[in-house]
């Protein structure tokens, strides 16, 4: 699987795991489009700081 | 020196002999009557005998009377005609001045520590009656709730915004200014409106107010979300006296208007929230609230009266009604929302009630949390991410028309 492909979807996946529990702890606010947004960039830049994190442990062992 | 040496006897018995015999005399002049003498011999007095008897029975029954008021120790009536206090080492003599509620300073006491249940109603006038505040729905929240649907007060509420005194009447910072009793532990929260300065309901656990210094749409939604997240004060079912009634500053001359407002919104809390911040929300009163408590301002609130106070909004809670008290001494809780994000008003109001049941009101541990930080600063970055969304499409678009020319 390539990897541009594994990458979206994991920031998919922690974009709504963002999304859930900014639900659960603030069950007063609305989700609005600009906090599904924010929990979309912020479930991006997760993948990315992971992805850097793994190519940097595995790449200097390799 | 031997013990039963002449010079120790003879001290003994010189020292002795008379002390005896004093005591001896005074015993006999009190209990004993002296008997008659008759040539060689004596005759008791069988008359003093029996005027003596009597008197000791009467002393005795003096005793016995007095007896339970000794027994009782603490709290009881001395013979002295001193009130003792419970505590059984201080005694408060009669003469000493107990301080009036009135008397004493007012320093409201938000703490609830320690607290003792304060009798009902103790300062609560009565709704004159035929008067339209002695009537129970509108009698506790001077209107409907939102939904109209506000339910009859029990007996023993206290009337809404009359009390049947004028405004003049009530004195400056005066005995309604701080409760005499310790409050309870404040149970709920209700909203009600207040359409005069010091017409506040009396014998409300804690006061507070709503505060918005201009017409905004930030004030519409901070007013939507009170009508949506805090009931009316007459659908709450908690005594007076456990109650936060949460005030918000209503025109006096559209008090009529209002209730037909009511009507017309059917209970959407945003509509009521925009029309009322447009027309009937009184703006001079809050700002009037605003000056009572910075005139003179308490540390805590220094930097807050120092700024423009013009954004808002504010909440005020108060252990008494607040509205006729220049300057408002602390303790007391001041919510400054200025900088708040709108959307992040529903979270800080349950916070705020959340705060007025803690023992210590004033302490704001449920409203400056890292929870409310982090939503707030999120709402924040929400509202960022769109327009900069749409501004890297426009960038990006505009340098792919220029690749294409």
């Amino acid at each position: 699987m390539k990897f541009g492909t594994i990458f979206s979807v994991c920031a998919a996946a922690v974009a709504v795991l963002y999304g859930v529990l900014f639900s659960v702890t603030y069950p007063r606010v609305e989700i609005t489009a600009g906090v599904v947004a924010l929990c979309a960039l912020l479930g991006v830049l997760t993948c990315v700081a992971v992805a850097g994190l793994w190519k940097l442990a595995v790449g200097g062992k390799a | 020196m031997p013990l039963f040496h002449p010079a120790i006897v003879t001290s003994l018995l010189v020292l002795g002999l008379p002390l005896l015999g004093v005591v001896a005399s005074q015993a006999i002049a009190a209990n004993e009557c002296p008997c008659i003498a008759t040539g060689n011999s004596c005759v008791r007095d069988l008359a003093c005998e029996e005027r003596r008897g009597a008197e000791g029975q009467a002393r005795e029954r003096a005793r016995e009377e007095a007896e339970p008021y000794r027994q009782r120790g603490r709290g009881g009536l001395d013979f002295d005609g001193r009130v003792k206090s419970l505590n059984p080492t201080i005694t408060t003599p009669s003469a000493t001045p107990i301080p009036s509620p009135a008397s004493r300073p007012v320093q409201p006491n938000l703490d609830v520590r320690a607290r003792t249940p304060a009798p009902r109603g103790a300062d609560q006038p009565l709704a004159l009656p035929g008067s339209p505040q002695s009537g129970k729905g509108q009698a506790r929240n001077g209107s409907p709730s939102p939904a109209g649907t506000a339910p009859a007060a029990s007996d023993d509420r206290p009337p809404a915004a009359a009390d049947g005194r004028s405004p003049a009447s009530v004195p400056k910072g005066s005995e309604r200014a701080a409760p005499a009793s310790p409050r309870l532990r404040i149970l709920e929260t209700g909203y009600s409106h207040l359409s005069e300065f010091g017409k506040e309901a009396p014998g409300y656990g804690l006061y507070s107010y709503a505060i918005l210094p201009s017409d905004s749409e930030r004030a519409a939604l901070f007013l939507a979300e009170v009508f949506r997240e805090i009931p009316a004060i007459g659908d709450t079912s908690a005594q007076p006296s456990q109650l936060n009634i949460f005030y918000v500053p209503l025109r006096k001359d559209k008090e009529a208007d209002f209730t037909a407002m009511l009507q017309t919104s059917r209970g959407d809390a945003a509509k009521l929230g925009a029309e009322y911040t447009k027309s009937f929300y009184d703006y001079r009163m809050a700002r009037g609230l605003l000056d009572h408590i910075c005139n003179p301002p308490d540390p805590s609130v220094l930097d807050l009266c120092n700024g423009d106070l013009s954004r808002g909004p504010y909440i005020f809670a108060y252990a008494s009604a607040a509205s006729h008290i220049e300057p408002v001494p602390p303790p007391y809780l001041f919510v400054d929302l200025s900088d708040v994000h709108e959307r992040a008003f529903g979270e800080f109001l349950a916070a705020f009630q959340a705060q007025v049941k803690r023992e210590d009101v004033s302490d704001q541990a449920k409203i400056k949390t890292l929870r409310l930080r982090i939503l707030n600063i999120a709402l924040t970055a929400a509202d960022w991410v769109g327009p900069v969304q749409k501004a890297v499409a426009d960038i990006a678009r505009s340098a792919a028309g220029d690749d294409k020319k």
